[in-house]
């Protein structure tokens, strides 16, 4: 947007005198432009967002006393304002993936396929340019090349990109040429050294293998250790946590919930206050963690529920008050180092899991699940 | 260094790749395999990214319409959350934010002996 359109935008909206422009800019507003209003707008103080919500949703929460009369018609209001959300605050923390994500079948053929053409259009290995004569690097590399059938590229498999089979690149069913596990162990085993310092051939039984780098399954992935951070290496962990869940929401059937970290937005704090306090209350400080931003990613409505059972109007009253409604908010934390420790926590929690997507959807409840799932990464 | 010089002279390289009817059809097989394939992982990422934005939009409405904390006026919570003071700032973006992706884990994936 120029900003000539933007001034524009801005004048319009002072000389409409909406109920659409904020409060903030109507007091501060010229006294000439507030005395020709005909709406009695400086007498009801009405902000932005409430103009908004009259016209759009009438079931959630309304005003209470700052509401001009027009609104005050409205039927719904009533049953509306009884409905009083107990606002909360929680934290996803989430550790990002460690690794890349494994390749599938299709893209490691046909990166191998591309190495292959790659072959083919390149000029031709000129070991001359980067080992000396008579050298033991020399030597170790004629003995590799030997071993690879007289191919320059480590990581193609037995195909000659130069004589009068180039055409025939094809693999055989069930080949492992092109999978990556296939593909380390050719240059593990290519990046041994095949001379010694005395510059004798080193017999094969005598080779020194070279250090594997670390698999990508972890010792707590094969335990299935779901309070350490060092599974899942290629997914996105989420923090959850099992709280008891107060009398007011027994049902009977459990007595305890796994949930994010959440605690009530006190009334001087933002929402990103209060989920970095939700965390450190709940999971200590000994994680080095991040907030993303200050909006929230998700959010989650408890809706309040309709008891049928009790005839007695201050029994179902009580039963209301009881079953309290509640928003929660969640904001988007990342952890970087450190680990979740449960002593002392101020939320009554017993224990943690560091899960995956796939894994929360089995443990939370639907609703919850359901509510949060679109903030997840896709892997 | 001149001979060396001299192998990327156009007469020793490689010729132009050749194919038969049939060679050049599988070529062609693979190379629209592998740009349908781009085309899906593409879509998952927007639609993967179009949900997190709906998620946060959808959010922020509801916070928007919410009453409170307390004697708060409507709204409050919104305004505040859509403040940018400082998160651009310095210290806005940890540097351990900045950890790239790798195929292998170190030595030790996680430390969780870290202390605040």
């Amino acid at each position: 947007m120029s900003a000539s359109s933007r001034g524009g935008s801005a004048v319009s909206a002072l000389l409409r005198n909406s109920p659409r422009v904020c409060s903030q800019c109507r007091a501060s507003q010229p006294p000439y432009l507030s005395a020709s209003s005909s709406s009695p707008l400086s007498a009801a103080r009405r902000f932005y967002v409430q103009g908004a919500t009259s016209a759009s949703s009438p079931e959630t929460t309304l005003p209470s006393s700052s509401s001009s009369s027009s609104l005050e018609s409205s039927p719904t209001d009533a049953a509306a304002a009884a409905t009083r959300y107990r606002i909360r605050a929680g934290v996803i923390l989430t550790r990002p993936p460690l690794l890349t994500r494994e390749l599938t079948p299709f893209e490691s053929s046909f990166f191998l396929y591309q190495k292959r053409l790659n072959e083919r259009l390149t000029p031709k290995f000129r070991p001359k340019l980067y080992f000396k004569t008579d050298t033991a690097a020399q030597l170790d590399w004629r003995i590799k090349l030997k071993e690879r059938h007289g191919v320059a590229a480590k990581d193609i498999g037995r195909y000659n990109p130069r004589g009068r089979t180039a055409w025939n690149d094809e693999l055989l069913v069930g080949s492992r040429t092109s999978s990556p596990e296939e593909m380390y162990d050719r240059l593990l085993h290519d990046a041994q050294s095949r001379i010694s310092e005395d510059g004798e051939v080193i017999p094969v039984d005598e080779l020194v293998p070279v250090e594997r780098p670390m698999p990508r399954r972890t010792e707590a992935d094969e335990k299935h250790d779901v309070r350490r951070l060092d599974r899942a290496l290629d997914r996105t962990l989420y923090l959850v946590v099992k709280r008891q869940l107060p009398p007011r929401l027994l049902d009977g059937k459990q007595s305890t919930v796994w949930v994010f970290p959440t605690a009530d937005v006190l009334t001087h704090e933002a929402l990103h206050e209060t989920a970095a306090r939700a965390l450190a209350e709940s999971a200590g400080v000994n994680m080095n963690t991040w907030i993303v931003g200050r909006v929230p990613v998700a959010h989650y409505v408890r809706a309040p529920r309709i008891t049928h059972k009790d005839e007695d109007l201050s029994l179902s009253r009580q039963m209301q008050q009881q079953n309290r409604t509640e928003k929660v908010f969640f904001l988007k934390g990342r952890i970087m180092a450190g680990q979740a420790n449960l002593a002392g926590n101020l939320h009554g929690l017993t224990d943690f899991q560091w899960l995956t997507s796939d894994e929360l959807k089995d443990v939370v409840f639907p609703d919850y699940y359901k509510s949060v799932e679109n903030m997840f990464d896709a892997r | 260094m001149l001979s060396h010089m001299a192998a990327l002279t156009p007469r020793r390289l490689p010729a132009p790749l050749r194919m038969g009817r049939n060679r050049h059809l599988r070529h062609w097989t693979i190379h629209r395999a592998w740009l349908l394939f781009r085309r899906r992982q593409r879509e998952a990422r927007e639609s993967r990214l179009m949900l997190q934005h709906q998620s946060m939009e959808s959010a922020c409405e509801a916070l928007r319409l919410t009453e409170g904390p307390g004697t708060r006026d409507q709204g409050y919570l919104y305004r505040v959350a859509m403040e940018k003071k400082g998160v651009y700032g310095h210290h806005g973006i940890p540097i351990e934010y900045a950890r790239a992706q790798v195929d292998t884990p170190p030595r030790v994936p996680w430390n969780h002996d870290w202390k605040a």
